[in-house]
């Protein structure tokens, strides 16, 4: 295992955050997330299509750069620290990895090009209304339904918490044939569709509920063969959140470390009292071990597939409540200031507390962690 | 195989590949090249983890009475310094060091390298870590070529071991209120009289780095300085003290007119809080950076034992200490591959002493009324741990201690 950084990555590292000051300041990010929409196309365009940032992750032949996980990892990394407001969970990492995890070359040659070079938004249609989770082993709470018709597919039901839902122009829908889950690929604006678009905690990253009434659709792959690959696609999902939590986490300590040195009280800055000293130092203690999951479920993403399982449990287990800690105690060190609308703290505790719940929460992850580590032979 | 307590190969195959280990070209081979000759001879050198003959974790000695403790001492030191010897012949010990103090001259990553190998296989050198770590780090930032010379190669060739003199039972924390003092001597040389205390061992170890007060107590920190002390002399008086388990790991130790030649000042006269600084550096770094008790495993054996697989709040607990165990070391891990951490080794630190703590209160609660008695096999081991991890706590530095490094030296808050 290597988790040494290499030159070219460093300099990947320091483009994306000098874009991301430029393009994805907090006014920004307060512009975007009162928006219906949630982010802003030009600068996607820019992202995708000049710096190539969303094909980091895919094979030359689709249009990508032929890169792997460890690249897309930083980029989200950087991403989350700025809290950035753009459908790179939903499009790149989500959609992404579901195509090339099912690896239907034609569809691949059809959308991904699209996806790499920003002129195409997909989302992951995956959990439905009843869902508590997004777990592809809860086959049976997969309601919708594909059936064949002399015209191909047609989906019915209802898919609900679809990341950037509203707006993707390309909807990957799990859903259930005779022969057990499928995907199917469908036009977002295709009649049958109805997208609602949800008010979420986290106004940063919008969700939709979307309702398929004989939709048409193009299955992805075989009929009932889905499975292994979403569930891939799941631990993927869950280490690259994982760097986006390590990247806002960092984030809020920051802001915590600066504040807690100018505020005075008592006539000394409170970064000098001993209680505002340990807490900042268990905080970093927190986000360093996270960003060490993090960068091993990158590792394992990229390199080592056999390994993901564990690696993304790893990840999945402790960046979510670490992130969720370190947003809170944010806003405890700046006090009253941190309770305001005004102060950008709450942006990262509505993210921290938003993500740990999407791709399983840490004590499920921990759950999962634990029956791994039980099960392997001594 | 080797029987690393004697440190006799067993077979002439084994002679073979101590001989073939590297040779003088290794020095300017590239990292690949070296750290696979360097895998190849643990390979055939070491014991496995995990095997009967694995004693990665010799260095964590107690006894339940003194005379216990010091023959399990004298073993663990019988055991490392035939390690230590084999290292050496195999051109793998103080690889960077420069070759008057019987090292090789190398990159310092052929070291890192070596030492990465060595966390893989069921050895240890940890019950030399003050003379293989500490003491070099301080003979290299502070002392001279001469010192250097005289001190090391007794050292890498696992002659000697070291310790430390540094707490006193008015000087926990704040190390600046040492009072033993130091006198120079007619002719040359220091007298040095005073208390020391919490030294682990003391008793096995020929030499310790020291701090002792050569100014006045007024001047605080600018009035220490430190010295290089023969042990094994008349004046200097080892006694074990009993701690919290019933067992005996640490020492007092006396020191009734114990003489310190000329060469034994490291730094200047006065210069000894910097010298400190450097030493407590490398023993945080040291603790830190050891390899992991591997309590997490032992605990996913007691897990099975007790078959409590299916158990949710023993799997929490599970996992809880996987996470804590992996991160820690692939936190060291980053450190090892240039990683920017603030503050690493109080970081490094802190998570293992957190580690062994939480460990052992774990095993505790997943045991059960077995963890109330210590005639159990399973419990015995557990309860020797819990009962030893408050010490990780204070040593090398308090949690608490840890904790103001981190923010003041790491993050920059005002101290």
């Amino acid at each position: 295992m290597n988790l040494a950084f290499t030159d070219e990555q460093n300099e990947l590292r320091r483009t994306v955050r000098d874009f991301l000051d430029e393009t994805s300041p907090e006014t920004e990010v307060r512009r975007l997330m009162a928006t219906t929409e949630g982010y802003d196309q030009s600068v996607w365009r820019q992202f995708a299509g000049e710096l190539g940032l969303a094909g980091l992750a895919v094979p030359e032949e689709y249009g990508g750069a032929g890169y792997g996980f460890v690249e897309l990892g930083i980029v989200l990394e950087e991403a989350g620290r700025a809290l950035l407001c753009a459908p790179l969970l939903s499009s790149v990492v989500l959609a992404g990895s579901t195509l090339l995890g099912i690896g239907d070359k034609a569809a691949n040659a059809d959308y991904l090009p699209g996806i790499t070079d920003g002129s195409t938004t997909a989302a992951l249609a995956l959990a439905e209304p009843a869902a508590r989770g997004a777990d592809p082993d809860a086959v049976d709470a997969v309601r919708v339904t594909a059936a064949p018709t002399a015209q191909g597919w047609v989906l019915t039901g209802t898919k609900s918490y679809v990341i950037d839902g509203h707006t993707a122009d390309l909807l990957l829908v799990v859903a259930r044939t005779g022969a057990g889950l499928g995907v199917f690929a469908v036009d977002g604006t295709a009649p049958g569709v109805t997208r609602t678009p949800q008010e979420t905690l986290d106004q940063t990253r919008k969700q939709a509920t979307i309702t398929f009434a004989s939709a048409s659709a193009r299955l992805v792959g075989e009929e009932g063969e889905a499975l292994p690959a979403l569930r891939r696609v799941l631990d993927l999902a869950t280490v690259a959140l994982a760097a986006e939590q390590v990247g806002g986490a960092s984030r809020a300590l920051e802001q915590a470390v600066e504040y807690a040195k100018i505020r005075v009280q008592f006539g000394r800055p409170i970064g000098a009292f001993q209680s505002i000293k340990h807490k900042l130092a268990d905080l970093h203690l927190g986000v360093e071990t996270a960003r060490s999951a993090a960068y091993h479920g990158l590792w394992a993403a990229a390199e080592s597939p056999d390994e993901l399982p564990e690696a993304a449990s790893l990840a999945g287990g402790c960046c979510g409540d670490m992130f969720v800690t370190t947003a809170a105690e944010n806003v405890q060190v700046h006090g009253g200031i941190g309770f305001t609308w005004e102060h950008p703290a709450h942006l990262y505790v509505k993210r921290a507390h938003s993500s740990r719940l999407l791709f399983g929460t840490p004590a499920e992850h921990r759950q999962r962690l634990a029956g791994l580590v039980l099960a392997a032979p001594a | 195989m080797s029987n690393p307590s004697t440190g006799t190969p067993d077979a002439p195959a084994a002679a073979a590949a101590v001989a073939a280990a590297v040779g003088p070209e290794a020095v300017s081979e590239d990292r690949a090249t070296f750290a696979a000759r360097v895998r190849a001879w643990f390979e055939a050198n070491a014991p496995r983890r995990g095997s009967a003959e694995d004693f990665s974790a010799i260095h964590v000695v107690s006894g339940s009475t003194p005379e216990e403790f010091n023959r399990r001492e004298e073993h663990a030191i019988e055991v490392t310094r035939a390690w230590q010897r084999r290292l050496y012949e195999a051109g793998l010990a103080g690889r960077s060091w420069p070759t008057e103090c019987g090292g090789h001259g190398a990159p310092a990553w052929q070291d890192e390298v070596v030492i990465a190998e060595q966390a893989r296989f069921g050895v240890s050198t940890k019950m030399f870590a003050v003379g293989l770590e500490m003491t070099p780090a301080v003979l290299f930032a502070h002392g001279t070529a001469e010192q250097r010379a005289h001190y090391l190669p007794a050292i890498v060739r696992g002659e000697q071991t070291w310790c430390q003199l540094l707490s006193e039972p008015g000087a926990g924390s704040d190390l600046a209120s040492v009072q033993t003092r130091a006198t120079p001597v007619e002719g040359g040389g220091w007298s040095v009289s005073g208390q020391k205390v919490w030294t682990s061992n003391a008793g096995g170890a020929e030499y310790a780095l020291l701090i002792a007060r050569t100014g006045t107590r007024e001047e605080g920190r600018k009035g220490l300085s430190c010295f290089a002390i023969q042990v094994s002399q008349p004046g200097v008086d080892v006694r074990p003290l009993r701690q919290m388990s019933g067992g005996y790991h640490f020492n007092e130790v006396f020191l009734d007119d114990a003489f310190v030649p000329e060469i034994g000042l490291i730094g200047g006269l006065g210069d000894g809080w910097a010298v400190l600084r450097t030493m407590l550096a490398s023993e945080r770094a040291a603790i830190g950076g050891g390899t992991s008790a591997r309590s997490s495993t032992q605990l996913v054996a007691l897990v099975r034992e007790l078959e409590l697989e299916q158990d949710a709040g023993v799997r929490e607990l599970v996992a809880e200490a996987v996470i804590r165990e992996r991160t820690l070391d692939l936190t060291r891990a980053r450190i090892a591959a240039g990683h920017t951490i603030a503050a690493a080794g109080s970081v490094t630190k802190l998570l293992y002493s957190e580690h062994a703590r939480l460990s052992a209160d774990a095993a505790m609660t997943i045991l059960g009324l077995a963890g109330t008695v210590l005639d159990d096999p399973r419990s015995a081991p557990w309860i020797e741990r819990l009962l030893f991890a408050p010490g990780l706590r204070l040593g090398g530095g308090t949690d608490e201690i840890q904790r103001n490094a981190i923010a003041e030296r790491g993050l920059g808050l005002p101290r």
